[in-house]
C-alpha cells in the first residue's frame, strides 16, 4: 500500500512507542532517541513543499495539510521531544519513571503530530481528545498518589475536549463542511456560541484561566520532564496553534468584535495571575509551571491581536519561543540536580536570589546560540525569540527587559490601533510587577 | 359414541362395586386412566364422522337427546385431562384402601355424570348430569371428615342448594311458558318474543345459578374453602374440571346457543368478568395456603374466560373455550405440584416452606411451568388463550376492560412470582435437608401435564386448527 | 447452505440446543460448557455467512403463515445481522467467560440452559418479522432473565429478580396493547404489511406510546429504570449480557426496527423522545456519581448510555442513527468488559463496596488495564470506539436541530468521565482498604481482555464498522 509520506509523522513515532514498550529496559531509551529523531528528520525534510492528502475514513474525509505554519511547529515538536528525552537519559534520578515515560511521549509525539497536520476537525478532535491518555499515564505513574493529579488534569482536559466536540458538532452543522481550509463561519448565532466553546478546548489545553489549575499540580508531582515536554509547551504549542487557525482560517476575525476582547482577556487575565502567583512559589517546579502560565497568558494576547495578520511569523515564533521554554525548564531541572535539594529553610527571596544567582552562571555555557542563528534569518522573530529569551530571564536579573517586552506589544498595539484599554492594563501589570519584585 | 361416554364409566362403576370384584382393587383405577386416554384421543383425533347424526335418541332414557359440537369435544378432551390426573394423584395420595377404591369409584362417577353435562340438549337433563356431579364433589370433599373438610363441604352443599333452587325455578318457568325445555325450543322462543318478563326472569335465575357454580364474583365464597380442605387429588379434580364443567361450560353453552347476546347480559359478563379477575387476583396476592391461593387464582382465570365471553364476538368466544382448555390443563398440573408439596412436607404454609426445588427438582420445574402458563407467558398455551381474548376485547372496543385484564395478568405474575419464592425458589428452609420426590404416581401426571402446556403452545396452529377455530365458524 | 437454512440456523440452533445442554450436563460439564458455546458461536457464524447477502441488498425472509394473523415470519436484513452479530459475539465471549466463573456455584446445568436460551431467544427478536412472534420472543428473554437474576437463591435477590420480571412484562403487556392497536390501524401484524399499508402516515400515537413504554421498561430507561441497578445481583456474567450487551439492546433494536425503519411516527415524538432519553441520562449519571456498590454504578451507566443511544436514533437525522448504531456495539462491548471486569472483582475480593477496594491495580493488573480501556471506551475517548459513537450522535442531535438536548447529553458525558474516573481510582488506584487477592482465572481475564482489545480496534478500525452502518441507516430510511 502506497502509504503518504505524511502519515510517516504518525506511524513512527507511535512504532517507536510499541517498540520501547517491549524493548528491555536498556533499550528503551535507545528506541526513544531512535524513533524522536527519525520524527525530527522527517520534520525537517518535508518542510520546504507544502502538502495536502485527503483519504475518506469512518463517513468524513480525513484531510492531511503540510503548510509553513504546521511545518515551523512540527519541527518544534521534534526538537522538544529529542531534548526532553535526552534530558531523561542524561539525569539518573527518575529513571524509572523515564522508562514508562518514553512510551508515553513517543504516543503523545504521535497525537501531537496528527492533529498538527489535520485538515479536517473531526480528525484533529481524534489527535486531541487522544492526548488524554497519555497524559493520565504520564502523571499517574510518576508516584503512588499521583493518580489523583492524573484524575484532575484528566477531568479538566477532558471536559473542555467535550466542549470542543460540541463546538465541532455546531460547526458542522451550520458550515456543512468539516475541512479547516475551507471554513469561513460568521461569528453570530451558532457560529458564535461554536467559537465560545472552541476556545473553552483551547483554554484547559493551553492552561489559561480559569481552566489551569491542572498545571502546577502536574508540575508538582511528576518529575520535571513531563512539565518541559508537555504542560510547560507542548500543549501550548497545540493550544495557540488551533487558535491561529480558528482567527485565520475559520472564523473571518476582526479584532475589535467580541471574540478578540474574549481572548485577549483571556490572555491578559492569565498573564497577570502567573506573573503574580510566580514569585509566590515555594517550589520550583511551581514556580516553572506559573511562569509557563504566564507566557500561556502572552500568546494568548498575542494569538487575539497580532498572529492573525501574519500566521506564518506568528508559527515562527511560537515554535522558537517552545523550544527556549523547553530548553530554560530542562535547564533549570539539570541545575537543581548539580545544586541539589533546594532546602525550605531558606526564606524565598533570599534562596530564589541564590538559586537564580547559581543558574545566572550556568546560563552562560547554556547552547542558546545556535537558536539564535537560526531564527536570525527573520529579523522580527529573532527579535520575538530574544524577547522571549529575556522575559524568562527578567525573573533572573531584574524587570527591566520586561519593560522592553511591555513597551514593543505597546508599539504593535499603537501601530495596529486600536488598543487604549489594553495598553492601561499592560501598563497596569507591568507596574504591579515592579511593585512586587521590588517588596 | 356420546352415549357411550357417558354410559361406560356408569356401567363400570356398578361392576366394579359388585361383590365379585372385591379382590381387584387396582381395576378401577386402571379402567380409569385408560377411559380418559381413549376418550382424549377420541376428542383430538376423531373424524367428525365418528359422532354421527348430530342428534340421537338415548336408549332406555327417552327424551334425553346428546348433541355433540366442537365446544363438546374440547369439553370431552379438558375433562379427560384433568379427571384422569385426578384419579392418578388420588390414589397416591390415599393410604386407606377402601378409601382409594371409594375415591376412584366417586371420580368416575363424576366422569360420567360431566360428560353428560358437555353433551346433552335440554335444560332439565342438565340439571340432572349437574347434581350427579355436585353430589360425588361433596363426598369427595368431605372425605376424611376432619373439621375443616367437613366445613368446606358444608358450604359448597349450600350454595350448591341456592343455586340449584335457582335452576330449578327457572326450569319450572321455561316449563310453563315454553312448554319444553329443550334448547332449541327455548332459544326460539326467546328470539321471537323477546320481552316476556317471566322468560326473563327464568334467563335470570338460571343463570344466577351457574354463576354460583362457576364461582365468580360475588358468588365466590365457597371456593377457597372447598378447594383448600378438601383432600390433595379431590382438589385437583374440582379445581381442574368439576366447576369448569358445571359453571362455565354450562353458561358458555347457554349463552352462545340458548339465550343469545343481548346488550344487557353483554355488560353483566363484563361486568362479572371483570370484577372477578381483580378480586381473584387481590386475594391471591395475600395468601399463606398453597391451596387457597391456587383457589382464588381459579376465580381469577374464570374472571377472563367469562370476560372473553363477555365480548359477543365470534373471537371473544373461542379464546373464552381456549382458555378454559388450558385452564384444565394447568390448574390441574398445579394442583398436583401442591399435592405433591403436601404429600412430602406435610404443610400447605408457604411461611413455613422454601427452596424445594433443590430437593424436589421435578416438582420445581413443572411449577414454573404450569405457573407461567397461567400467567401467560409465551411461548406456553396459556398465552395464546389469553392474547386472543385481549385482542377480543380490543377489536371489539371493550379497551378499559382489556387493559384491567392485562394489568391483572401482571398481578397474576406478582403473586405467582410470590408462591415460587415461598416455596421452591430459594435458599432450602430449615427441617428439610431430607426432603425426597414425591413418588412417581404423583409426579408424572405433572410431568405430562407441563408437556402439554408447552407443546400445546408452540404446536398452536395445531390447536388452534382442530379444536378451537371450528367453534368459532360454527358458531 | 442457502440463505434462508442459515437464517432458521440463527434462531433455532441456540434454542434447540438449550433444551439439550442439560442433556449433555448429565453426561459431562466439559461437554455441556463447549456444546453451549457451540450453539452461541453457530449463530454468530450463521448470522457472519448471511452478511454477503444482505449487504448486497437482499432480504431473506422464512415466513409461515398461521391462523388469527399470528404469522412466524423471519426476516434477515442489514440492520437485523448487524444486530445478531452485535448480541452473539458477546454472547460468546461471555460464556466463555462463565466457565470459569459459574463453576464454583451451584445449579450450572440451569445456568448454561438459560444463558443459550437467552441468547437464542435475542436472535428470534433481531429476526423476527411479525409483531406477535417479537412479542413472544420477548417475553422469553424476560423468564430466562427472572431465573438468571435470581440465581443464588438468596431472598432479597428473588425478590428483585421478581421485581424485574413484574416491571418488564407490565411494559411489554403495554407494548402488546400497542401493537393491537397497530393492528386496528393496519389490519396485520406482519411488519412488511404494516410498512405498506401505512406508507407515509404517521403511526396512531396511542400505539406509539404503548410500545413505547414497553421499549423503555425492557432498556431501563426513566420512568421504568429502577429495576437494573438492582439486577446486579445475578452472576456478573449473567449482569454484563441484561445490563450491557443484550437484554437493554433488545428495547433500542425495537425502536430502530419500528420506528425508524417501519412506520413513521408523528413529529413531536421525535422531540418528547431525546427529553425523556436526556432527563434518564442525567439522573442516572448522577446517581452513579452516589453510589458505592460497584456493579450498581456500572448499571446506572448503562442506563445513562442507553439514553445517549436513544437520542442518537430518535432526532431523526441519519448521523444520529448511524452514531446510535455503532454505540450500540461499542457500549456492549466495553459495558460487557466493565461487567466481567467486576466480576473478577467481586468474586476474588468478596467485596462489592468500592469505599473498601482499593490498589487492585499491583495484584490484577490486566483486569486493571481491561476496565481502564473499556471505562475510555464508554467514556468516549479517542482512539477507542466509543469516541466515534458518541461524535456522531451529537453531531445527528444538533443537525435534528436539537441543540439543547445536545448540551444535556453534554453534561451527561461530563458527569460519565466523572464517575467512571472515581471507580477505577477508587478500586483500582491507592491504598487498599481490605486485602487485595490474586487475578482472575484463565479464561476469565483472557475473556475481557478480549472485550478491550475489540474496545480499542473498534476505535482505531472504525472504517471498517462505519461504512456498513451507513449503509444500513440508508436501507432503514429508505
Amino acid at each position: 500500500m502506497d502509504i503518504p509520506i505524511l502519515f510517516y509523522l504518525i506511524i513512527v513515532p507511535v512504532a517507536s512507542a510499541l517498540l520501547a514498550l517491549i524493548a528491555p529496559q536498556r533499550l528503551r531509551a535507545a528506541t526513544a532517541v531512535a524513533g524522536c529523531t527519525v520524527t525530527l528528520a522527517l520534520t525537517l525534510a518535508l518542510f520546504s513543499v507544502p502538502r495536502y492528502f485527503s483519504v475518506p475514513w469512518a463517513g468524513t474525509q480525513w484531510a492531511f495539510r503540510l503548510d509553513a505554519i504546521a511545518g515551523f511547529l512540527l519541527v518544534a515538536t521534534a526538537i522538544v521531544s529529542v531534548l526532553v528525552v535526552l534530558y531523561c537519559i542524561k539525569q539518573r534520578e527518575n529513571a524509572d519513571y523515564c522508562y514508562t515515560f518514553f512510551p508515553f511521549l513517543l504516543v503523545s509525539l504521535a497525537l501531537i503530530n496528527g492533529a498538527l497536520i489535520s485538515d479536517n476537525l473531526t480528525m484533529m478532535l481524534f489527535f486531541w481528545e487522544g492526548l488524554l491518555i497519555p497524559l493520565f499515564g504520564m502523571i499517574a505513574t510518576a508516584h503512588k498518589d499521583a493518580y489523583k493529579t492524573a484524575v484532575k488534569a484528566f477531568i479538566i482536559v477532558g471536559v473542555s475536549d467535550l466542549c470542543l466536540m460540541f463546538a465541532i458538532a455546531l460547526i458542522e452543522h451550520s458550515a456543512h463542511t468539516l475541512t479547516i481550509s475551507q471554513m469561513r463561519i460568521p461569528l453570530d448565532g451558532a457560529g458564535g456560541i461554536a467559537f465560545i466553546f472552541m476556545l473553552v478546548g483551547v483554554i484547559a489545553k493551553v492552561g489559561a484561566i480559569p481552566l489551569h489549575s491542572w498545571m502546577p499540580d502536574a508540575a508538582e508531582e511528576t518529575p520535571l520532564a513531563l512539565t518541559a515536554f508537555f504542560s510547560g509547551s507542548l500543549a501550548r504549542l497545540l493550544g495557540i496553534y488551533v487558535l491561529i487557525r480558528m482567527t485565520t482560517e475559520m472564523f473571518p476575525y476582526v479584532l475589535s468584535s467580541w471574540a478578540g476582547f474574549l481572548i485577549i482577556a483571556a490572555g491578559l487575565a492569565t498573564l497577570g495571575y502567573g506573573i503574580v502567583m510566580a514569585p509566590a512559589q515555594k517550589s520550583p517546579k511551581k514556580l516553572l509551571s506559573y511562569i509557563s502560565i504566564a507566557v500561556s497568558g502572552f500568546f494568548l494576547v498575542s494569538a487575539g491581536s497580532i498572529f492573525p495578520e501574519n500566521p506564518e511569523y506568528a508559527a515562527l515564533f511560537l515554535a522558537a519561543s517552545t523550544i527556549i521554554i523547553a530548553l530554560a525548564f530542562l535547564a533549570a531541572g539539570m541545575k537543581e540536580q548539580l545544586m541539589g535539594t533546594v532546602t525550605a529553610a531558606l526564606s524565598i527571596r533570599t534562596r530564589n536570589r541564590a538559586w537564580l544567582g547559581a543558574f545566572h552562571t550556568r546560563m552562560d555555557h547554556r547552547r542558546f546560540d545556535p537558536y539564535e542563528l537560526a531564527m536570525a534569518f527573520s529579523g522580527w522573530a529573532a527579535k520575538c525569540a530574544v524577547v522571549v529569551d529575556k522575559f524568562i530571564n527578567w525573573i533572573y536579573d531584574g524587570f527591566i527587559p520586561f519593560c522592553a517586552i511591555t513597551l514593543s506589544t505597546i508599539v504593535r498595539a499603537f501601530h495596529t490601533g486600536n488598543y487604549a484599554a489594553y495598553i492601561i492594563w499592560s501598563l497596569a501589570g507591568t507596574i504591579a510587577v515592579i511593585v512586587f519584585m521590588i517588596k | 359414541m356420546a352415549s357411550s361416554l357417558i354410559l361406560i364409566p356408569l356401567i363400570a362403576v356398578i361392576i366394579f362395586n359388585l361383590p365379585i370384584m372385591a379382590s381387584h382393587k387396582r381395576l378401577p383405577l386402571l379402567f380409569g386412566v385408560v377411559f380418559s386416554l381413549w376418550q382424549a384421543w377420541l376428542a383430538l383425533f376423531s373424524a367428525g364422522s365418528l359422532w354421527g347424526n348430530p342428534v340421537f335418541p338415548l336408549p332406555l332414557l327417552s327424551g334425553m337427546h346428546l348433541q355433540v359440537t366442537h365446544l363438546t369435544l374440547v369439553m370431552y378432551l379438558a375433562i379427560a385431562i384433568a379427571a384422569g390426573s385426578a384419579l392418578v394423584i388420588c390414589w397416591y395420595t390415599l393410604e386407606d384402601g377402601n378409601k382409594r377404591f371409594d375415591v376412584i369409584n366417586l371420580i368416575l362417577l363424576a366422569i360420567a355424570g360431566m360428560n353428560g353435562v358437555v353433551s346433552v340438549t335440554d335444560l332439565f337433563t342438565l340439571y340432572v348430569f349437574i347434581e350427579v356431579v355436585s353430589i360425588a364433589s361433596f363426598i369427595l370433599i368431605a372425605l376424611h371428615k376432619d373439621g375443616d373438610a367437613l366445613e368446606g363441604s358444608m358450604k359448597y352443599i349450600l350454595m350448591s342448594a341456592i343455586a340449584t333452587l335457582m335452576m330449578l325455578s327457572a326450569i319450572a318457568l321455561f316449563m310453563m311458558t315454553t312448554g319444553s325445555t329443550a334448547f332449541g325450543e327455548i332459544a326460539h322462543a326467546l328470539r321471537t318474543q323477546p320481552d316476556s318478563l317471566l322468560r326473563g326472569t327464568a334467563v335470570g335465575l338460571f343463570l344466577g345459578g351457574v354463576f354460583i357454580k362457576s364461582g365468580s364474583v360475588p358468588f365466590h365464597g365457597w371456593l377457597p374453602d372447598a378447594y383448600a380442605s378438601a383432600p390433595a387429588g379431590v382438589s385437583v379434580l374440582l379445581a381442574g374440571i368439576v366447576t369448569k364443567t358445571t359453571g362455565i361450560y354450562t353458561l358458555i353453552r347457554l349463552v352462545t346457543a340458548v339465550f343469545g347476546f343481548s346488550a344487557h347480559l353483554q355488560t353483566l359478563l363484563l361486568a362479572i368478568g371483570a370484577l372477578s379477575i381483580v378480586v381473584g387476583a387481590l386475594a391471591a396476592l395475600t395468601q399463606t395456603d398453597i391451596k387457597r391461593m391456587l383457589a382464588y387464582s381459579s376465580i381469577s382465570q374464570m374472571g377472563y374466560i367469562v370476560i372473553g365471553l363477555g365480548t359477543g364476538t365470534t373471537i371473544g368466544v373461542a379464546g373464552a373455550v381456549f382458555h378454559l382448555l388450558n385452564h384444565a390443563i394447568f390448574k390441574t398440573q398445579l394442583f398436583a405440584n401442591a399435592a405433591a408439596v403436601e404429600e412430602q412436607t406435610g404443610t400447605r404454609n408457604m411461611d413455613a416452606l422454601g427452596g424445594l426445588a433443590e430437593k424436589m427438582p421435578v416438582t420445581g420445574i413443572t411449577s414454573i411451568i404450569g405457573f407461567l402458563s397461567m400467567a401467560g407467558v409465551p411461548p406456553l398455551s396459556g398465552f395464546w388463550s389469553k392474547l386472543i381474548i385481549i385482542i377480543a376485547l380490543w377489536l371489539s372496543g371493550y379497551r378499559w376492560y382489556a387493559l384491567i385484564a392485562v394489568a391483572a395478568s401482571v398481578l397474576t405474575l406478582a403473586y405467582m412470582l410470590s408462591l415460587q419464592r415461598r416455596v421452591f425458589f430459594g435458599k432450602l428452609a430449615a427441617g428439610f435437608e431430607n426432603l425426597k420426590e414425591a413418588e412417581l404416581g404423583i409426579v408424572l401426571p405433572a410431568v405430562i401435564l407441563a408437556a402439554i402446556s408447552i407443546i400445546a403452545g408452540i404446536a398452536f396452529p395445531f390447536v388452534l386448527h382442530r379444536l378451537i377455530l371450528p367453534i368459532a365458524a360454527g358458531w | 447452505m442457502n440463505t434462508q437454512s442459515l437464517l432458521l440456523a440463527a434462531v433455532f440452533f441456540p434454542i434447540i440446543g438449550s433444551c439439550v445442554v442439560p442433556l449433555a450436563g448429565w453426561i459431562s460439564p466439559r461437554l455441556r460448557n463447549g456444546f453451549s458455546l457451540a450453539c452461541v458461536l453457530s449463530s454468530l457464524c450463521s448470522a457472519v455467512c448471511l452478511l454477503p447477502s444482505v449487504f448486497a441488498g437482499d432480504i431473506t425472509s422464512v415466513s409461515y403463515s398461521l391462523p388469527l394473523g399470528f404469522n412466524f415470519i423471519l426476516t434477515a436484513d442489514c440492520l437485523s445481522v448487524f444486530m445478531a452479530i452485535t448480541a452473539s459475539l458477546i454472547g460468546s465471549i461471555i460464556v466463555f467467560y462463565s466457565w470459569g466463573y459459574i463453576n464454583h456455584y451451584k445449579n450450572q446445568h440451569e445456568y448454561y440452559f438459560l444463558v443459550t436460551l437467552f441468547l437464542g431467544s435475542m436472535m428470534g427478536i433481531v429476526f423476527s418479522g411479525n409483531l406477535i412472534f417479537l412479542y413472544v420472543f420477548w417475553e422469553v428473554t424476560a423468564l430466562a432473565s427472572w431465573r438468571l437474576i435470581g440465581f443464588f437463591r438468596e431472598k432479597s435477590y428473588v425478590i428483585r429478580a421478581d421485581k424485574a420480571f413484574m416491571i418488564t412484562m407490565f411494559g411489554a403487556v403495554m407494548m402488546l396493547m400497542g401493537f393491537i392497536t397497530l393492528f386496528q390501524q393496519t389490519g396485520s401484524f406482519d411488519l412488511a404489511n404494516i410498512k405498506n399499508a401505512l406508507g407515509t402516515t404517521p403511526a396512531a400515537n396511542l400505539a406509539v406510546l404503548l410500545i413505547l413504554m414497553g421499549i423503555l421498561s425492557k432498556s431501563a430507561t426513566l420512568p421504568f429504570h429502577t429495576w437494573l441497578p438492582d439486577a446486579g445481583v445475578a452472576p456478573a456474567p449473567v449482569t454484563a449480557l441484561l445490563h450491557a450487551a443484550v437484554l437493554v439492546k433488545i428495547g433500542v433494536y425495537v425502536y430502530a426496527r419500528l420506528f425508524i425503519a417501519t412506520m413513521p411516527i408523528a413529529l413531536p415524538w421525535h422531540t418528547i423522545i431525546p427529553v425523556v432519553a436526556g432527563a434518564s441520562a442525567l439522573i442516572s449519571a448522577g446517581a452513579a456519581l452516589i453510589e458505592t456498590d460497584l456493579k450498581r454504578i456500572i448499571a446506572y451507566s448503562t442506563i445513562s448510555q442507553i439514553g445517549f443511544i436513544f437520542l442518537g436514533l430518535s432526532t431523526g437525522s441519519e448521523i444520529g442513527i448511524a452514531g446510535g448504531l455503532m454505540y450500540i456495539l461499542m457500549h456492549g462491548i466495553a459495558k460487557g468488559g466493565l461487567f466481567l471486569c467486576a466480576g473478577i472483582v467481586e468474586q476474588n475480593m468478596h467485596e462489592k463496596n468500592i469505599t473498601k477496594l482499593g490498589g487492585l491495580f499491583r495484584t490484577m493488573p490486566i483486569t486493571a488495564i481491561a476496565f481502564l480501556l473499556c471505562s475510555l471506551s464508554v467514556m468516549g475517548i479517542p482512539p477507542l470506539g466509543g469516541f466515534f459513537s458518541k461524535h456522531m450522535v451529537i453531531s445527528g442531535a444538533i443537525a435534528g436541530g436539537h441543540p439543547v438536548i445536545a448540551f444535556v447529553f453534554l453534561v451527561g458525558a461530563f458527569l460519565t468521565i466523572l464517575y467512571l474516573l472515581r471507580v477505577f481510582t477508587m478500586v483500582f488506584l491507592g491504598d487498599p482498604q481490605t486485602p487485595t487477592a490474586e487475578e482472575g482465572s484463565p479464561t476469565m481475564v483472557i475473556s475481557v481482555s478480549v472485550l478491550a482489545m475489540l474496545s480499542v480496534a473498534g476505535g482505531l478500525y472504525i472504517n471498517y464498522i462505519s461504512t456498513p452502518i451507513e449503509y444500513i441507516v440508508k436501507q432503514m430510511v429508505r
